[in-house]
């Protein structure tokens, strides 16, 4: 005996006894799922993406196929491919035809143009594999988080980051404080005796201390320079997401989606290839000032 | 020197008791040879003077050395300087030029601070005025050369480091939900600030010139409904949040902190790492109580179809009283011939809803069997072998 339904539109009960279907919950979940499709569709096509329906071939309205690659495919690398019975799965769940956005938002699909983008901010081939170099620039807003995104990489590649900048901080020349401050009067309250004012404890170990601050560390990890960085390598150009307004991607946080791209190809790194490396390209690449990338672009240009 | 006379006479009826000295943790600089040999550099001026702290202190000052302190040697750490300032004994100098250092500010001459450098099994290294300086918090003294903000700042760069390292590397199909969660559980300012109250930091009332150095000090939130600060205070710096004071889990959590990062300062990338591991990676989580699924059977479904597994099915496997006050059925959720998840309930619909989130919170709580090499390993050995993380795709998107 097998039963058909997934789990999510009903269950399906063996019992000694036969088959026995929990009807509430089927018919809750159908209904319910049917009726706001249906409420969609009307609202949301307009009179003449109607009319365009009944009078062209519906083929003509489709979008382009997608390249969903599947293991039995087989083929060239750069996707993601599930880790095993991939033979067995069946499609996934979608309509053949996209109600809400007739248009979807074209992304990059070339992995020449992803290899070159890699090249171009990391100076060098790093060893990432074709899966993980992907999925670091792709936000979870593509494709409805059906590929591999780069949410959880993106938050490790930040710590990464504000760890080496404060490294970077510590081992560098000291940024001493304008501001003047007062020594406190320390004043015994037993007796008012006033007390020595303190000086303070330096040591070799200390380094650069001082100059360790959350301003410091915001400063030399800014977003807008990180935003400019991506910019300039075309970081843009390869990442797959999906923006709020494809006519506005300014509006639609294009240079936050690059900047959490950046952050998560140094967590890919540091993940795949140990943390020095990454460390060595935080440092050469990000805290620096955006030289190299200036050359690299009028490299490019010439 | 209270402590050693008890010692000297109940020496046997004290050893069976935890003494609040005693190591918590075996040194995590055990693998270094002799260290004592660095200590022995204390102050050794003979000031012919009595109360001329002021040439002593600058040479402490420039001097690496702190006060040895082994709970194996347990001297009195007054007498560790040679002349201890004794405020109240001698009467005040007739000059007008105060000679003697508050003792909020006079690390070395603070059994508290030299006790609690013992107990943490610091390494000689470090010295006892890092740790007072990572007891004053930023709303005593806003002098950065006194506080302790930059070593906050430093520390917990570390630590959150260190922290998602370790939860990516061990449980790499977390969702970035629960993984923040985790996070905040593991080295967040609750968690930190109650591994201060274990490591027997007190805090001083208010911060004033005679508390003692070995004493959290900081300036207290005034109690009440909170209200909110008018701009910015005298300590703060442009970009925090406005308020009146801290609340003492705050200024715990900024020592602990602190501590790491002094820990890195002194004695370096492996033995932070290993006072990580002892303090932050030993306490206990049960990462699948962070869990919060709002629809798991849909969940389930989606993950089966996008990993490609059979779709999951339900099937009854027992039941017992269903015409009693307390039936309980057993149902399983299988992918093809595979049962991935199993739960109970008092009704159908509860048991499955049951084995779906264990399904789901099996294929979320993988971990790899043999231990992959965390990043930092490479961190002070560029050579060391590495065997890459496993990256996992992300959650799946109901």
């Amino acid at each position: 005996m097998q039963a058909h339904d997934p789990i999510h539109e009903g269950i399906s009960l063996q019992t000694r006894a036969g088959q026995v279907t929990l009807c509430p919950s089927r018919n809750a979940h159908s209904h319910m799922a049917s009726r706001s499709r249906k409420a969609s569709s009307l609202t949301i096509s307009s009179p003449i993406l109607q009319c365009l329906q009944y009078r062209t071939p519906p083929l003509a309205l489709l979008p382009l196929p997608r390249r969903i690659q599947t293991a039995a495919e087989g083929g060239g690398t750069g996707r993601y491919l599930p880790p095993r019975k991939i033979i067995h799965a069946r499609p996934q769940k979608r309509a053949p035809f996209p109600i809400r956005n007739p248009r979807p938002f074209a992304v990059n699909d070339d992995p020449a143009r992803l290899n070159e983008m890699y090249t171009t901010l990391l100076g060098r081939d790093m060893g990432l594999t074709d899966e993980v170099k992907w999925q670091a620039v792709t936000h979870k807003s593509f494709d409805h988080g059906h590929q591999p995104f780069n949410e959880k990489l993106a938050i490790y590649g930040k710590r990464v980051c504000w760890l080496h900048a404060s490294l970077h901080l510590l081992n560098g020349p000291p940024i001493e404080d304008k501001r003047v401050y007062e020594p406190p009067n320390f004043v015994s309250s037993l007796d008012g005796t006033p007390y020595r004012k303190p000086e303070p404890f330096l040591h070799r170990d200390y380094k650069s201390l001082v100059s360790i601050k959350d301003r410091n560390i915001r400063a030399i990890l800014d977003p807008g320079k990180l935003a400019t960085i991506a910019r300039l390598v075309r970081l843009d150009n390869v990442m797959r997401w999906k923006p709020k307004d494809s006519d506005n991607l300014h509006e639609s946080g294009q240079a936050l989606v690059a900047t959490q791209a950046l952050y998560a190809i140094v967590g890919a790194l540091a993940l795949q290839r140990g943390g020095d490396i990454a460390g060595g390209v935080v440092r050469e690449r990000l805290l620096s000032s955006i030289d190299w990338v200036l050359e690299k672009t009028k490299d490019m240009e010439s | 020197m209270k402590r050693m006379r008890c010692a000297g006479l109940l020496r046997d009826q004290l050893l069976p008791i935890r003494h609040p000295s005693a190591r918590m943790f075996p040194p995590h600089h055990i693998r270094r040879t002799p260290h004592f040999t660095a200590t022995t550099t204390t102050t050794t001026t003979t000031n012919p003077r009595p109360l001329s702290t002021s040439t002593r202190n600058r040479n402490s000052a420039t001097t690496t050395a702190p006060a040895p302190v082994e709970t194996s040697n347990p001297n009195p750490p007054a007498t560790t300087s040679p002349e201890p300032p004794q405020p109240s004994s001698s009467p005040p100098p007739p000059q007008t030029a105060p000679t003697t250092l508050p003792p909020c500010r006079s690390p070395t001459t603070s059994a508290k601070l030299a006790a609690l450098h013992a107990r943490l099994s610091l390494h000689p290294k470090f010295p006892v005025q890092t740790l007072a300086r990572a007891l004053i918090h930023p709303s005593a003294d806003p002098n950065p050369l006194f506080n302790n903000r930059s070593l906050t700042t430093l520390g917990s760069a570390l630590i959150n480091y260190y922290a998602t390292e370790w939860l990516l590397c061990t449980y790499p199909r977390l969702p970035a939900e629960v993984l923040r969660a985790a996070l905040s559980a593991y080295v967040g300012a609750k968690a930190l600030a109650s591994m201060g109250r274990e490591w027997g930091v007190e805090s001083a009332f208010e911060p004033r010139a005679d508390v003692d150095a070995g004493l959290l000090q900081f300036k207290r939130l005034p109690p009440g409904p909170e209200v909110e600060a008018s701009g910015y205070k005298w300590w703060q710096e442009k970009g925090e949040r406005w308020t009146n004071g801290v609340p003492e889990e705050e200024a715990t959590a900024s020592f602990v902190t602190s501590t790491f990062a002094g820990v890195y300062l002194h004695e370096g990338v492996g033995p932070v790492k290993q006072f990580f591991r002892q303090h932050v990676l030993s306490r206990k989580l049960d990462i699948d109580k962070l869990f919060n699924f709002v629809q798991p059977t849909r969940e389930l479904s989606s993950l089966c179809s996008r990993e490609g597994f059979e779709p999951p099915i339900a099937r009854h496997i027992s039941e017992t009283g269903r015409r009693s006050i307390a039936p309980v059925f057993v149902v399983g959720v299988y992918s093809g011939l595979e049962k991935i998840g199993e739960g109970h309930g008092g009704s159908m619909n509860e048991a499955r809803i049951r084995a779906a989130v264990n399904a789901l919170k099996g294929w979320y709580l993988y971990s790899p069997a043999p231990q992959v090499d965390l990043p930092s390993k490479t961190d002070d050995d560029p050579h060391a072998p590495f065997r890459p993380a496993v990256i996992d795709v992300g959650e799946v998107i109901v």
